[in-house]
């Protein structure tokens, strides 16, 4: 069948393929080969049909703008947004007299000796989970305690520790034991006058000199009134 | 010339090896003699333009020289050199193309009324052979340009189908549709010519 197509197919076209078999040949012109070698030798090999591909680069133009006017305004207007409207973003600034080394590495200490105790206590609960529940839940709200106890006694102070005393506690001493002579923990900054201006505890004994004085302003003032009466008996 | 007689006496098949080999010249030329005026005549028939067909060829042949190497002998050398050339061809077609922003449709109610225009169909001019032929050409180039090719290699170059599915990479059923679609169009416009 495909044969026959073929066939007939060849038949119907005969007088067309005749036509274009009796089309006359074209030729090279005479200097083809001479200008052929003559690039060759001189390495010569741009080929004309690629070259003028670039011609036509202009057609992809519109994309590239597009894309690299999306590029920028997307990092023109990202970057000072952020820098500038967004106030949740922006980090706070540490205190100047927290910045010294010494209260920074104090903190740092204090945060891992926490972050060890919490580590502690999760490896405690993972161990105890193996063991009986009761005795699990008399541990585990006996390790709750220690912990909350160590974590109030070890709050995180923004000054050094070491230099500092907690205000509450020293009231307390004062108040149950009598000063017998032994040396009280001092304030922070206490031996600092330049750093501490601290004297509001003076101020009733200001009071009662004030008070004196006008006493003794009265007394003269009775007592100058006596002298002037006996004078004049 | 004595080496240039045994090279003569060689096929293109045994010259482009002895080219491979040796890199010998004057297998080069002697093939560049054997196939530049078939390609001319093949990508004139193509692009219909005479300078740019020479200039097509030129490339192909530099091709050639460049990328030798990338021949492998289970080809016809043939079939190699003609798929070079009808890629450079169909590059500067779309170049054109593009150039001229569609002021030469393809579309087929377009052909309809080339067939109509009364300078495409003049008995008198279509008698004169050199007339005859330049019809002929000009209907070649509005028939689509998958079919011209396929056209061309069949009936004008006198390939064999194989051979022309070698070349173009499309399948042998492709092959015979694209030839009888473009013989059916080149019979539509060249219809009033048989009658003469």
């Amino acid at each position: 069948m495909e044969k026959k197509n073929h066939i007939e197919d060849e038949k119907e076209f005969e007088k067309l393929q005749t036509l274009l078999k009796d089309l006359p040949r074209i030729e090279a012109p005479d200097n083809f080969e001479y200008n052929l070698m003559t690039k060759i030798h001189n390495k010569n090999f741009d080929i004309k049909s690629e070259k003028k591909k670039n011609i036509f680069f202009w057609v992809y133009t519109p994309t590239f703008a597009l894309v690299a006017s999306v590029i920028l305004v997307f990092f023109v207007f990202t970057d000072n947004d952020i820098d500038t409207d967004d106030t949740w973003n922006i980090q706070p600034k540490l205190r100047p007299e927290l910045q010294s080394p010494q209260i920074l590495n104090s903190n740092a200490k204090q945060i891992e000796e926490q972050e060890t105790i919490g580590k502690q206590s999760n490896s405690k609960r993972k161990t105890s989970s193996k063991v009986n529940p009761s005795v699990q839940m008399k541990e585990s709200t006996g390790e709750k305690k220690n912990i909350a106890v160590n974590q109030k006694s070890q709050p995180v102070y923004p000054f050094d520790k070491s230099e500092s005393v907690d205000l509450d506690q020293l009231l307390k001493d004062e108040s149950s034991t009598p000063n017998n002579g032994i040396a009280q923990p001092q304030l922070a900054g206490e031996n600092d006058a330049s750093e501490s201006q601290f004297n509001g505890f003076f101020i009733r004994q200001i009071e009662a000199e004030a008070r004196k004085e006008s006493l003794r302003v009265q007394e003269d003032s009775l007592k100058q009134l006596e002298d002037s009466v006996n004078q004049n008996k | 010339m004595a080496l240039d007689k045994k090279l003569n006496s060689l096929s293109d098949e045994e010259l482009i090896k002895v080219f491979q080999d040796r890199n010998t010249i004057e297998a080069f030329e002697i093939l560049v003699k054997r196939f530049k005026d078939p390609l001319m005549n093949f990508v004139y028939r193509f692009v219909g333009d005479r300078d740019v067909s020479t200039d097509i060829v030129q490339d192909t042949m530099i091709k050639f020289y460049l990328n030798k190497d990338s021949y492998q002998s289970i080809a016809k050398f043939s079939t190699w050199i003609y798929t070079i050339a009808g890629n450079l061809a169909k590059n500067e077609l779309k170049r054109r193309n593009r150039r001229s922003m569609l002021s030469i449709s393809n579309s087929d109610d377009d052909i309809v009324l080339q067939v109509e225009d009364k300078k495409f169909v003049a008995p008198d001019r279509a008698a004169d052979n050199k007339m005859k032929n330049e019809i002929v050409q000009k209907a070649l180039l509005k028939i689509k340009s998958v079919y011209r090719e396929m056209v061309i290699l069949r009936d004008i170059e006198g390939f064999s189908y194989e051979e022309i599915v070698d070349m173009t990479g499309v399948s042998i059923g492709t092959v015979k549709s694209r030839i009888n679609r473009g013989r059916a169009q080149l019979q539509k416009l060249l219809k009033n010519i048989y009658e003469v």
